[in-house]
């Protein structure tokens, strides 16, 4: 009996942090993705006029309107292997994409885009426009100037973005639940993890996975407070 | 050779609709003044030249290489002209220690002799690993200048380029950006309020007069020449004759050229030296 108390307790101890360094690679790889991806519409937002730019900014505030389950429905459908991204993923590399992690990188990428792209694009707004004609009268190109100059100057709106993405993807709930399922070590993320457990009256372990969720959110957003007022002195 | 500027711009302000008409040749190696009343448009003409504005029609031409033609539709982006700017506010990179913000215009590898003679003439020798919020607006509007000086621009655009500094200071910013214009034959473009301050240096100066941008004859080196109305005027045999204008409520007297005398009458306007 004892025995058996002791490899159930050993059991759940690994599902939570298997599930834990689930939830945590999910939002740092998201993170990293959305932060190069992000950049170069930022830069377009922030540069271009008219009716593409009004399209591009619609499509990229999208995911922070719908229901993630109405996100996660769509992207169900392109995703399985009968849908043209899946289809797609599946015959070229051998990727399956539904109840897989890759299909989870794939659906918090669209669902955190906002997160990421407006607290940058809203910085590279603000930088007065004469900084960036300095730059091009020294001779430096739109890219060079976007390196050494734009986003140099933008830091805080970074720092806010990654922190946004980051925490943001570690509570994600409706598009894991749509299109990842539940299965641990595979999945199973720690929002999952919660909602299973009071399903099952476990308040303690939802407590478990609760507590260090917000621990974590909490040291994190400490780190990049510390870091904005760093840089804003 | 020319840097021949032959263009249209309107553009909307608080006030509203806001022209520049501009006509003018000016041979290389000059240093122009260009003043104005505020909001007559100095800096857009420059914003303009520098290629940061396409204006609305004309040409705008750097010797034979065309910078702007607007029938067609060319235009060299600015990263290719060759120009040194100080704006207005100065735009320095805040990300960008003095010596860093200075560095970043050289297109080139520059001498070491070279920077410190900037750097010690303008005075900025100490202040080298300070960030822009950490200088004054005087030591700014230095770093500004030799920033757009260092990589020896063939054409040098300094939009109110002594504001900031005090009278010791002014003086010895000004001989020094007349000293580089020397040596390196820049073009160079100046828009000031106070005529005063580039009058010793001046070959020309322009004067934005409703809404365009107007070439003054002067009679005599470093005058200032303005508008006023003949009054009356008085041939002598020598080459020049004399004339009495009343401009700004008061009356001058000019010496102005007898052969173009014949062509002006009691109450025209005319152009004439100011003695400031």
């Amino acid at each position: 009996m004892a025995i058996n108390c002791l490899i159930k307790s050993k059991i759940l101890e690994e599902n939570f942090y298997q599930t834990l360094f689930l939830t945590l690679k999910l939002a740092s790889i998201t993170t990293a993705i959305l932060f190069c991806v992000s950049i170069p519409i930022a830069f377009y937002l922030s540069r271009s006029q008219g009716i593409l730019k009004s399209i591009l900014e619609i499509i990229v505030t999208l995911p922070l309107v719908l229901p993630p389950t109405v996100i996660g429905f769509y992207l169900l459908l392109l995703l399985s292997p009968d849908g043209y991204i899946g289809f797609i993923f599946n015959e070229l590399f051998d990727i399956k994409l539904i109840f897989s992690f890759p299909g989870l990188v794939l659906g918090s990428i669209i669902y955190s885009l906002p997160f990421m792209v407006q607290p940058i694009h809203a910085g590279l707004e603000k930088i007065p426009k004469q900084l960036i004609e300095a730059s091009y009268l020294m001779g430096k190109s739109k890219w060079q100037t976007l390196l050494k100059v734009q986003l140099p100057n933008c830091k805080p709106a970074i720092y806010t973005a990654i922190a946004l993405t980051f925490t943001h993807t570690m509570g994600e709930f409706g598009i894991v639940l749509m299109i990842g399922g539940n299965i641990p070590g595979e999945t199973r993320l720690a929002a999952m993890a919660i909602y299973d457990a009071v399903e099952s009256l476990n308040y303690q372990q939802a407590n478990q996975y609760a507590l260090t969720l917000i621990f974590i959110t909490l040291v994190f957003l400490g780190f990049v407070h510390l870091w904005r007022k760093k840089i804003t002195n | 050779m020319n840097f021949s500027i032959d263009l249209f711009h309107s553009f909307s302000t608080l006030q509203g609709i806001q022209k520049i008409e501009a006509n003018l040749q000016i041979p290389f190696g000059e240093f122009v003044s260009i003043s104005g009343i505020s909001g007559s448009g100095k800096t857009t003409f420059l914003r303009i030249i520098s290629g940061l504005i396409p204006p609305q029609h004309g040409t705008i031409c750097w010797g034979e290489q065309v910078w702007h033609d607007s029938k067609n539709k060319q235009c060299i982006p600015p990263q290719e002209r060759n120009i040194g700017m100080v704006f207005q506010d100065y735009a320095l990179f805040p990300n960008m220690n003095t010596l860093d913000n200075i560095l970043f215009a050289c297109k080139k590898k520059i001498e070491k002799k070279y920077l410190q003679s900037i750097l010690n003439t303008l005075g900025l020798d100490n202040y080298l690993a300070r960030y822009p919020h950490q200088l004054s607006g005087g030591q700014q509007q230095r770093v500004a200048i030799a920033r757009a000086l260092i990589s020896k621009p063939a054409l040098l655009l300094l939009d109110e380029p002594f504001s900031a500094l005090d009278e010791a200071l002014k003086k010895t910013v000004q001989s020094f950006i007349y000293e580089m214009h020397q040596q390196y034959s820049m073009t160079t473009l100046v828009v000031s309020h106070q005529i005063s301050e580039i009058k010793p240096y001046a070959h020309r100066f322009l004067q934005f007069e409703n809404e365009k941008l107007i070439d003054y004859p002067y009679i005599e080196k470093n005058n200032f020449t303005v508008q006023g109305i003949l009054i009356s005027k008085e041939k002598s045999e020598s080459e020049m004759s004399q004339v009495t204008l009343l401009y700004d409520g008061k009356i001058y007297q000019s010496p102005f050229p007898s052969s173009e005398l014949e062509k002006i009458q009691i109450g025209d306007k005319i152009h004439f030296g100011l003695f400031l």
